[in-house]
C-alpha cells in the first residue's frame, strides 16, 4: 500500500513539474523561443544598396540579441496603413513589424520607419531618419535597438562599439568594430605590441603598448587621434580603467603589483589596494564605491570586494574552483561577470555584486576579458573554437550565444563603449 | 732463398718508413743568407709541440658581441614553471625535465664573468587564464629568476624584467605539451 502510495505522490510530482514547464514562459529559460519580428520594410521603394545595408544589418543584430527572427515574407512601403500590415501580422503569428522605404537625395538618404505593436494595432515608433550611405548600419543598429526597448522596456546595445586586441604572437594591434561585429577599423599600426584596450570615455580608450620596449599605457582619443602616454614608471603596468575623473591601473612597486589611481599625467594619488601579492583587474560599481578585483592573496587568484569609502579588509567572493579571474561589473551595478577555470575548461560566470546566485552561463575554450554592452544585458568577450578565436556575444538573459567575429590571430583584450551618440 | 725473399721484404719496408717521415732536420751551421753577417741565435722552442687555444674557455677581451650573445643563448635556455606558479623549482611532466636553478646558476656564472653586459628576463605563461592575471604572474615568474641571480651576487641593476603573459606563446598548440613550454622565463641581453 505504501508503495503504491509513493508511486501516486511520484507521479502527482512529475506532472506538476511538467506542467510548470509548459506554462512559465520566462526570458531567462534557455529553450526561449526567438519572438517573430516581420522584417517587412526596405525593399518597395527603396535603393538597392540602402536595402541590402539595412536588412543585412538588422537580421544580424536579430541574431546576436539571440531575441528575435526576422520574417521577410511581406514587403510594404513607409506609406502602407499600419492597420493591414497589422492585420497581416497577426494572420501570420507575427508580433511585430519593422517596415518603411528610403529615399536619396544627393549624398543623402532618408530612411522612413514605422515599428508595429501587431498584438495591440499600434505604430510603436515612426520616425525618419537623415543620413548617408557610411551610417545605414548605424541605422540599422538603432531601428533593433528601439524595438528592443519597446518589447523589453530596456534599449537595446548596439549602438555601441568594441574596441579589441588581436595580433599574431609578435605583432599586436588595437581594432575597433560595432558591437555585431561589423565596420573593422585598425586603429593602431605600430608593428609592436599594443594590447589590453579599454574605453574610459565615450571617445577615449587605453591600451597598453610595447612600443618602446618597455610598457607604457596609452591615452588615445578614437575620434582626434590625439596620442598621449598615460603611465610609464614601472616594468610591469596593466591596462588603466576609469575611476572617476582619473584612471586605475595595476602596477608593480617594490616587487607587489597592486591598483592605484593616477592622474591624466600618471601621478599617482592614492593606492587602492596593499597587499604583496598580485592584485589586477580593477573594476567599479557606477558610484565608484566599491572595487571588484582579482587578488592571489590567498593562494590562487579569486575575486575580491573592496568598500572604497570605508577602505576596509577586501571581502573574498569566489569560492568555488581554483582560479576565477576578469570580473566586470555590469554598468547597473548589480551583477559581476568574470571568467572561471575548471579542470582546463572555462566558464563565463554570472554573480550578483555581492556574490550570491553565482552560475556558470557560457562554457567555451580559453575565455577572457567579458565586457557588458550598456544595457547591463549582453557581454562580449574573446575565446577560442579550434583553431580559430572568436569575439562571443553572449545574452546574459537568456543565454543565447553568438559569434560576432573569428580570426586565426590571437586576441588580446576587448573592451565595449557606452552608448555612442 | 726463403732468406733472401725476407731480406729483400724487410728492405723495402725500411726504405718506406724513412721515405714517409715528415720531420727534416735543417742543418744547424747552414748558409747565412742575410747581409748582417753578424751571428744571431735562433730563438729556441720551448716546446716540442704547437699550443692551440682552449676551446672551452671564453676570454672576455676577444669575443664579438655576436659571439658573447651566442654563448650566452646556449646556456641561457628558457626556464619552465608549473601552471599558475612562479615558484623555482625542478619540473619533470609534459616533456619539460629540468632544475630551473642549475641554469640560473649557469647564467649567474657567465654574469659574473662578463661584468659588462646586462639582461632582460621575459615572463611568459600558457593561453589559459586570462591576460591581466597572467601579464601580473609573468611579472612575478621573470622576478623570481632575477631575485635568484640576485641572490648568487649579480647586480641588479644588471638584470631587467618584463613580462609578456599570454601573448607570446612559443609554441601555439592547444595541449598541455604546449602550454608547459610557454610557461616560461626566456633570457635576452640587452645591446
Amino acid at each position: 500500500m505504501k508503495k503504491v502510495c509513493f508511486f501516486i505522490l511520484f507521479f502527482v510530482f512529475l506532472s506538476q513539474i511538467s506542467f510548470s514547464g509548459t506554462y512559465e514562459i520566462t526570458i531567462s529559460n534557455p529553450q526561449y523561443k526567438p519572438i517573430k519580428v516581420g522584417l517587412w520594410g526596405f525593399v518597395k521603394n527603396t535603393p538597392e544598396f540602402v536595402s541590402k545595408a539595412l536588412i543585412k544589418t538588422i537580421k544580424r543584430d536579430f541574431k546576436i540579441s539571440g531575441m528575435f527572427e526576422a520574417d521577410e515574407t511581406q514587403h510594404f512601403s513607409y506609406d502602407a496603413p499600419s492597420n493591414v500590415v497589422n492585420g497581416i501580422a497577426r494572420l501570420d503569428k507575427i508580433d511585430y513589424v519593422v517596415y518603411g522605404n528610403a529615399v536619396t537625395e544627393g549624398n543623402n538618404i532618408y530612411v522612413n520607419l514605422k515599428i508595429t505593436d501587431a498584438l495591440k494595432d499600434l505604430v510603436v515608433v515612426d520616425k525618419t531618419f537623415a543620413t548617408n550611405k557610411y551610417s545605414l548600419d548605424w541605422v540599422a543598429d538603432k531601428i533593433v535597438d528601439m524595438l528592443m526597448g519597446y518589447v523589453t522596456g530596456i534599449y537595446g546595445p548596439f549602438e555601441s562599439k568594441i574596441v579589441f586586441a588581436m595580433g599574431n604572437g609578435k605583432i599586436s594591434d588595437i581594432y575597433i568594430c560595432d558591437f555585431n561585429g561589423q565596420n573593422v577599423v585598425k586603429i593602431t599600426n605600430w608593428h609592436t605590441f599594443n594590447i589590453l584596450p579599454k574605453w574610459v570615455s565615450s571617445d577615449t580608450i587605453t591600451f597598453l603598448s610595447y612600443r618602446y620596449g618597455k610598457p607604457v599605457v596609452f591615452l588615445f582619443n578614437v575620434f582626434s587621434g590625439r596620442l598621449v602616454k598615460l603611465f610609464s614608471a614601472s616594468n610591469l603596468s596593466i591596462a588603466a580603467v576609469r575611476y572617476m575623473n582619473n584612471f586605475a591601473i595595476s602596477f608593480n612597486r617594490y616587487g607587489s603589483t597592486n591598483i592605484y589611481v593616477i592622474n591624466e599625467r600618471g601621478r599617482v594619488l592614492r593606492q587602492l589596494t596593499n597587499n604583496p601579492y598580485i592584485n589586477v583587474s580593477p573594476s567599479f560599481t557606477p558610484d565608484y564605491s566599491k572595487m571588484v578585483f582579482v587578488s592571489n592573496r590567498e593562494g590562487n587568484p579569486q575575486i575580491y570586494i573592496k568598500d572604497l569609502n570605508t577602505m576596509s579588509e577586501a571581502q573574498r567572493l569566489t569560492f568555488n574552483g581554483k582560479y576565477n579571474s576578469s570580473p566586470a561589473v555590469s554598468p547597473d551595478g548589480k551583477r559581476i561577470a568574470y571568467i572561471s577555470l575548471q579542470n582546463g575548461v572555462s566558464y563565463l560566470k554570472l554573480m550578483n555584486i555581492d556574490g550570491s546566485d553565482d552560475k556558470a552561463i557560457m562554457e567555451g575554450l580559453s575565455l577572457d576579458s567579458p565586457s557588458w554592452s550598456y544595457d547591463s544585458r549582453y557581454v562580449a568577450l574573446t575565446g577560442r573554437i579550434g583553431d580559430k578565436n572568436v569575439i562571443y556575444i553572449v545574452n546574459t538573459v537568456n543565454g543565447h550565444v553568438s559569434i560576432a567575429m573569428e580570426t586565426k590571430l590571437i586576441y588580446n583584450g576587448l573592451s565595449v563603449s557606452s552608448k555612442l551618440q | 732463398m726463403k732468406r733472401l725473399v725476407s731480406l729483400v721484404i724487410v728492405l723495402i719496408v725500411g726504405l718506406l718508413v724513412w721515405s714517409c717521415s715528415s720531420t727534416k732536420y735543417a742543418s744547424v751551421g747552414g748558409p747565412n743568407t742575410g747581409a748582417n753577417t753578424e751571428s744571431v741565435s735562433n730563438p729556441q722552442p720551448s716546446s716540442s709541440t704547437l699550443k692551440y687555444p682552449k676551446v672551452n674557455t671564453i676570454n672576455q677581451t676577444n669575443m664579438s658581441v655576436s659571439e658573447i650573445e651566442k654563448a650566452f643563448s646556449k646556456i641561457a635556455t628558457d626556464i619552465h614553471f608549473k601552471f599558475n606558479s612562479y615558484k623555482l623549482q625542478p619540473i619533470d611532466e609534459y616533456g619539460i625535465n629540468e632544475d630551473p636553478t642549475r641554469i640560473l646558476d649557469r647564467i649567474a656564472a657567465f654574469l659574473r664573468e662578463h661584468s659588462d653586459i646586462r639582461i632582460r628576463i621575459e615572463g611568459n605563461c600558457d593561453e589559459r587564464g586570462t591576460i591581466e592575471y597572467n601579464l601580473a604572474l609573468g611579472e612575478k615568474r621573470a622576478l623570481a629568476a632575477k631575485n635568484y641571480l640576485v641572490s648568487k651576487g649579480i647586480d641588479p641593476s644588471r638584470i631587467e624584467i618584463i613580462s609578456y603573459g599570454k601573448s607570446r606563446p612559443l609554441d601555439p598548440a592547444h595541449n598541455e605539451y604546449a602550454w608547459a613550454k610557454n610557461r616560461r622565463d626566456h633570457f635576452v641581453i640587452i645591446k
